[in-house]
């Protein structure tokens, strides 16, 4: 790409070649930097090139600088002392630790092994403290308890929470006196119905128990049920909040459950 | 090994031939550690590079687009590692490099390349490539070492070619002001081993 020379060039060119030449620089007159750069790019033709070296004569630092760098130059190109990789590129490539080399292969080794060391340890401490503590431990969800979701909720929401707990702590005192054993699924079933009913329509049911007749006990629970739910119903214009509520009580069953105990009791 | 003949060794390899990778190999690994070890500086990080580059275009031959030039492939991705390499090891957290980055999340790699080659040129022409900005340098290798035309210069740097002239002549300036601050003392002895 770039043509030899060496310091040679600079002795004096034949007369004749001379005359050829464009006219040389004057004494301190520099060699522009594009002529250099024109050289160095190998885009000047056989015959500037040769004036440009007997300008060279002339422009003692430009030449200086030029020598250097061509030398410099040169050396980049010289051979470099290459090993050959063919062998343990071929092998990565095959499979015997594709995408790492060696000491990353060795690295990530050390970290699966850590790795497996974690997950034994925290298994076998979660083994021993279910054989101390059973149900100490445990990943499932478990659900919460309606005054506990109440405590939890947003602020709006959770005043409707407290008012049907109220609520229902009414219907509790009402069917305490009657209440047996009997009674406790028609009550649960009451208070399914009833969440239901009215926080799932609680805009447009006037009767929301009326699926709690016909027993005694629970038409009683039910009356308790739609006197307590009064303080809701006043409250219809938040559909939305007891709405909230009504999904919180319904997802959770054994919340629920847990009322319709409480309430029984 | 001209165009044509490359490409079918290509072929060959991606179909799993592992000669034809062998091939591959050789042809094109002395370049491509020459152009690493001028470019970072260091041997162990030259070797390092080029393995990885190989083993990630070996197994990648079937992305390969023909109608570029297979080593502009290979140092384009030599030079991806190189520059991730240098992002892992080498956080950038001086000051001078904090006031050097560019902000514009193109090249945030190039002031931790510029910190890793200033340790580690020793020799007269690493001294002098030291002096250039990373593009300058980059360029000046390929096209000096490489011998790469200014065109597939600016196909691998993604640039116009007007600018890797721009940078080609820029940093051989420099080069030639450095070598004449020096008073070339250093290219005089390289002169002196290489018999000139």
């Amino acid at each position: 790409m770039m043509r030899d020379f060496v310091p040679d060039d600079f002795l004096p060119e034949p007369d004749a070649l001379r005359d050829e030449a464009e006219s040389p620089p004057t004494e301190g007159e520099r060699i522009p930097d594009e002529l250099v750069d024109a050289f160095f790019d190998d885009e000047i033709d056989e015959e500037a090139s040769r004036a440009f070296m007997r300008d060279l004569r002339d422009d003692h630092e430009t030449a200086r600088q030029v020598v250097s760098t061509n030398s410099a130059l040169e050396s980049l190109r010289r051979p470099v002392s290459t090993p050959d990789f063919t062998g343990s590129i071929m092998d990565r490539v095959h499979g015997k630790s594709p995408w790492l080399s060696g000491r990353q292969f060795a690295m990530l080794g050390h970290w699966r092994l850590a790795a497996a060391a974690c997950v034994l340890v925290l298994m076998t401490g979660a083994f021993l403290a279910q054989r101390m503590a059973p149900g100490a431990v445990s990943f499932t969800q478990r659900d919460a308890p309606v005054s506990q979701l109440a405590e939890t909720l947003p602020v709006t929401t959770s005043d409707i929470a407290r008012t049907v707990n109220v609520s229902l702590d009414t219907a509790q005192r009402m069917v305490t006196d009657r209440a047996t054993s009997a009674n406790h699924d028609a009550g649960t079933f009451c208070f399914n119905t009833f969440s239901r009913e009215y926080f799932a329509t609680v805009a447009g049911s006037d009767n929301p128990g009326a699926e709690c007749g016909g027993d005694t006990e629970a038409t009683d629970w039910k009356s308790g049920c739609e006197s307590a739910c009064g303080i809701v119903r006043s409250r219809r214009d938040d559909h939305r909040a007891a709405t909230s509520v009504f999904n919180v009580v319904h997802t959770s069953d054994r919340a629920t459950n847990d009322v319709g105990t409480i309430i029984i009791k | 090994m001209n165009r044509a003949e490359e490409q079918a060794v290509i072929e060959k390899a991606a179909a799993g031939d592992k000669a034809a990778g062998s091939t591959l190999i050789k042809a094109h690994q002395a370049s491509l550690y020459a152009y690493m070890l001028r470019l970072s500086g260091k041997p162990d990080v030259a070797e390092d590079i080029v393995q990885d580059a190989f083993v990630r275009v070996l197994t990648n031959l079937h992305r390969f687009d023909p109608r570029y030039r297979f080593s502009t492939w290979l140092f384009t991705i030599a030079k991806r590692l190189y520059v991730n390499a240098c992002q892992k090891h080498k956080p950038v957290y001086d000051s001078e490099i904090v006031g050097a980055f560019r902000g514009n999340g193109e090249e945030p790699s190039l002031p931790t390349i510029e910190s890793e080659f200033r340790g580690h040129a020793r020799d007269s022409i690493g001294k002098a490539l030291e002096q250039l900005s990373p593009e300058q340098r980059e360029i000046i290798i390929l096209f000096h070492q490489q011998e790469w035309p200014i065109a597939m210069i600016a196909q691998h740097m993604a640039m116009p070619e007007g600018t890797v002239k721009s940078h080609l002549h820029r940093g051989r300036r420099r080069m030639r002001r450095f070598f004449e601050q020096m008073k070339s003392p250093v290219v005089a002895n390289e002169m002196e081993v290489s018999g000139e």
